[in-house]
């Protein structure tokens, strides 16, 4: 695949080497000569000298025939407006970086329609969400969202003495608008499958569930009492990230403490939130963490803009009896030496945000997706694009694959779960199970005749 | 330095060269004699490279990854080495070529470089297989055999790149296609159309197919290297010598312009500012010789002197060294004009040797600039090359390898001369095998060989091969103490 990465800064690098790796044709624009000559000696990419937002310099780069054009530079608005403009040359899939998504949420579908891009990222957001459902410790080992929230996918483990097990599926209760994708059988060795009415349950076994948050959430309190919930929770840095936790655990039941260490930014946050503790003060200070209850604290999280001081906190807390640490890493080469040094969780945006584009960019798929049991298997959210295959016919004669399963359709906001009688509709947005091999006969069901033929 | 992964790459390497020796078995079949000692000189040759190889790939299979513009220098320069020693075993078994292994040395080391210096002085009686192979190294040299084992195995990253940047000639070493590998595959896809295109023109103007191919091989790769002892003269045909002097010219070029004219863009070749020097230097260089050998009367016919004007300036500065004349004997001042082209070479990213067309314009251009300040010293000056500004780095790298090439030059003219060799004969020597150009003047003059020359000279002139190849830096780097260590 021609891929173009606009921005040669950390992200960019990151991304470059995992796909040549892969073995994609990548093309980087940057604008430090520096930089150009630093990526031109360490990687097997093209590089081009100048400002991705110019379109002589796009041109050059061959953008008309990429395939993927990344816009990863430190700058929103370069990478909106590169992304633009290389939309408009002829590039096929767009996918930028934006520091805040919060800025764009409310008029998502807006900037979309007139920016043109097919995906927008923003690390700090990944960031907060891989460290707050650490915080909610869910039982869930995978939480994905689908379709803007309104579908959520859960993979729980099947506990001793539920009133499921030994049950078939068809036998067990299930709650109405949701359905188990996929069971990962543990004994007698570890497998995925895709059940259907007459799969047997038993302890010890894993299900990946699809549904609305709160039917899935019935589903969790089915599961029972044994949820642990981290519900001490010390938060050093009130940056971009650390605001984004505390403002996500807000609607939770968490006892949040946010240490800052800036006066102004601290009353800054103070203002912007209600439930979280704001304290003043140095998160590396231990008679500061004694004097919070570091020793009764189920979860320390360090996440202010130094790596040092991120790691020093939480080998800190740590000695001090916090039960488990999780710190940020901003250089993506330090996560596997965190995970030596003690640390429960290393947690780097960059790297979050290049193995969400590597995923978008493996498997073609528009919408989030979610990686099941080390890429064996893919939860996936496509779009049935008008005369597509599958909408000419209902489910049960197009010919869907064995290895793929629809989980959900949404309609028009309305979430249906598909019999084999139903017809998918041309703008329906499915979210769907599937098996790797499967992925290319499910594409070509949800992608538009070929008019070139 | 991680010598693992060098040796399991020189294995693979040499693996792959010994394999290609499987070219030249077909010509073993012919009705000539020595087609079985040369059929059997092939398949022991073949048999030892891959147990070399092998013997160093299996020392290197448990090497890591780690691989750096160090571990790249250090591969080419060992590979070419290894590679012209390879090379040269099917002449030392086969038992035609004259004196001892080292002799075989230098015919692969002038083959590979494509410098075109032989130790022959009878062509004609050595078997076509033989003949074949020894062409082929020339063409393999040409392009760059890294350049074509990275387009080949896919497995090869980053490495790739530090390989290919090493063996590139040239200022601009950065590829034109985003992967290295597929900058390499449309550098030998060119070079392919190139020789399909000249075997064509070379059979259509009578040359047998075995003639036709070795020429071409030899023609395209600047090497020189010719089946008839009187070289291109050989063939007596002016047409022949037209279509080589035409793919001399075009092999000069560099060949990312030839990518970019494949790919619709024909602008940034004939905009080139090397390109237009180039040609305006041939020109140039034609001119002069034509009016010098009608001034001192070498040639009676204006025609037959331009013919040969053109052919050797031709030759001579893309550095091929095939000869139509013995122009030894020509004039003086003919003679060692000839000589100051073999220092110019052909463009940068070309096929041709030497010191290049661009890094003579920088320095030209340099000192020309200088000769302004020094009048005005406040006067601000950037050095262009049509109006692309050169990088200082760039400047004083082309100044680093003038200094070094010229360095190389004297002081192995002293070598050859302490060896009792007489001045005309040590000079152009020198020149003829830094530049991989071939033939030079007096004792080694085109009507001549370099069989004669003492065993330490010829050791010394396959070294200087090497270094000219590989554009100095590389192979001077395996004698600098503080490149292996750790």
């Amino acid at each position: 695949m021609k891929i173009l990465i606009i921005g040669g800064g950390e992200v960019g690098f990151h991304l470059a080497k995992i796909l040549t790796r892969a073995g994609h044709r990548i093309t980087i624009i940057d604008n430090s000569p520096e930089r150009i000559s630093e990526l031109e000696s360490r990687l097997d990419v093209y590089t081009l000298l100048g400002n991705g937002c110019e379109a002589g310099v796009l041109e050059q780069a061959g953008v008309f025939s990429a395939d993927v054009v990344l816009g990863v530079t430190s700058n929103d608005e370069v990478n909106l407006l590169a992304g633009y403009f290389a939309k408009e040359m002829g590039a096929k899939r767009i996918i930028v970086r934006v520091r805040d998504i919060s800025r764009y949420q409310y008029h998502r579908s807006f900037y979309q329609r007139v920016l043109r891009y097919d995906y927008m990222l923003s690390p700090r957001e990944l960031t907060a969400q891989v460290i707050i459902e650490a915080v909610l410790g869910h039982r869930a080992s995978v939480v994905e969202d689908f379709a803007e929230g309104k579908i959520q996918l859960r993979q729980f483990k099947i506990p001793a003495r539920l009133p499921w097990e030994g049950k078939t599926l068809s036998q067990a209760n299930l709650p109405k608008d949701c359905l188990i994708v996929a069971l990962i059988k543990n004994q007698p060795k570890r497998e995925i499958i895709i059940p259907d009415g007459s799969t047997l349950i038993k302890e010890g076994d894993e299900v990946l569930v699809l549904g609305s948050p709160s039917r899935v959430k019935e589903i969790e309190k089915t599961f029972g009492k044994s949820i642990e919930r981290a519900r001490k929770v010390i938060l050093v840095g009130g940056g971009g990230i650390g605001l984004t936790i505390a403002q996500k655990s807000e609607a939770t039941e968490i006892d949040l403490k946010l240490i800052e260490e800036n006066k102004d930014r601290a009353d800054e946050l103070a203002e912007i939130l209600d439930q979280t503790q704001i304290i003043n003060g140095n998160g590396t200070d231990p008679m500061l963490l004694e004097e919070l209850g570091i020793k009764s604290t189920d979860l320390f999280i360090s996440a202010c803009g130094k790596d040092e001081k991120n790691l020093l906190g939480c080998q800190l807390a740590k000695k001090l009896g916090a039960k488990k640490v999780i710190a940020l890493v901003e250089n993506p080469e330090y996560v596997e030496l965190y995970q030596s040094l003690a640390i429960d969780l290393a947690v780097c945006p960059r790297r979050l945000l290049a193995e969400k584009i590597i995923g978008f960019i493996n498997t073609g798929v528009v919408g989030s997706i979610a990686v099941i049991e080390e890429g064996k298997a893919e939860v996936i959210e496509m779009k049935a694009e008008p005369e597509s295959p599958i909408t000419r016919a209902p489910l049960s004669q197009v010919g869907f694959p064995r290895g793929a399963i629809i989980g959900v359709i949404v309609r028009d906001g309305q979430v249906i779960i598909p019999a084999g009688k139903d017809r998918v509709q041309p703008g329906d947005i499915c979210i769907i199970f599937s098996f790797l091999k499967s992925l290319p006969q499910v594409q070509k069901l949800f992608s538009p005749p070929d008019k070139s033929k | 330095m991680n010598f693992r992964l060098i040796a399991k790459t020189l294995g693979q390497i040499l693996i792959f060269i010994s394999l290609s020796m499987a070219v030249a078995l077909p010509w073993c079949f012919k009705e000539e004699p020595g087609g079985r000692e040369c059929l059997n000189a092939f398949l022991t040759s073949m048999l030892v490279g891959v147990a070399l190889g092998g013997g160093l790939w299996i020392l290197g299979r448990r090497a890591s990854r780690q691989f750096f513009r160090r571990e790249g220098l250090a591969t080419v320069a060992f590979a070419w080495i290894l590679i012209a020693g390879v090379g040269a075993l099917p002449f030392y078994f086969s038992g035609f070529f004259p004196g001892n292994y080292l002799d075989c040395y230098f015919e692969a080391m002038s083959g590979f470089t494509t410098t075109g210096a032989t130790v022959l002085d009878k062509i004609e009686p050595i078997p076509k297989s033989l003949l074949f192979w020894r062409a082929f190294t020339q063409w393999l040299g040409g392009m760059g055999i890294i350049v074509l084992f990275i387009s080949i195995f896919p497995a090869l990253g980053i490495e790739a790149k530090h390989l290919y940047q090493v063996e590139v000639p040239g200022i601009e070493k950065k590829g034109i296609m985003p992967r290295i590998r597929d900058t390499a595959s449309i550098l030998w896809r060119i070079y392919l159309c190139f020789t399909a295109w000249e075997i064509f023109l070379l059979l259509l103007g009578g040359a047998s197919f075995f003639d036709a191919c070795a020429h071409t091989f030899t023609t395209l790769a600047t090497g020189g290297f010719s089946t008839y002892t009187a070289s291109i003269s050989g063939f007596n045909s002016l047409y022949i010598e037209l279509v080589i002097v035409l793919f001399m010219f075009l092999v000069g070029v560099n060949f990312s312009l030839y990518a970019r004219a494949f790919q619709g863009n024909i602008r940034p070749l004939v905009r080139n500012r090397e390109f237009l020097t180039y040609v305006s230097f041939l020109l140039g260089a034609v001119i002069f010789l034509w009016i010098s050998l009608l001034v001192f009367r070498d040639y009676s016919s204006p025609f037959s002197a331009l013919r040969n004007a053109l052919f050797q300036a031709v030759s001579i500065m893309t550095t091929t060294g095939y000869a139509t004349a013995d122009f030894d004997r020509w004039n003086d001042f003919a003679r060692f004009f000839l000589l100051g082209l073999m220092f110019i070479g052909g463009c940068t990213g070309s096929t041709g040797g030497s010191i290049k067309v661009m890094r003579i314009m920088i320095t030209i251009k340099t000192a020309g600039m200088e000769l302004k300040k020094f009048f005005f010293p406040k006067r601000v000056i950037s050095l262009k090359l049509g109006k692309e500004p050169v990088e200082k780095e760039v400047i004083s790298l082309v100044f680093g390898f003038i200094v070094l090439f010229i360095g190389a030059f004297i002081i192995s003219t002293f070598a050859l001369l302490a060896m009792g060799l007489d001045p005309i004969t040590s000079m152009s020597a020198t020149i003829a095998c830094l530049g991989n150009i071939g033939p030079g003047l007096a004792k080694v003059g085109p009507a001549t060989h370099y069989f004669h020359l003492p065993y330490p000279a010829k050791a010394l002139l396959s070294f200087l091969m090497v270094m000219g190849r590989l554009e100095v830096y590389p192979v001077l780097l395996l004698f600098l103490p503080g490149f292996w260590r750790k």
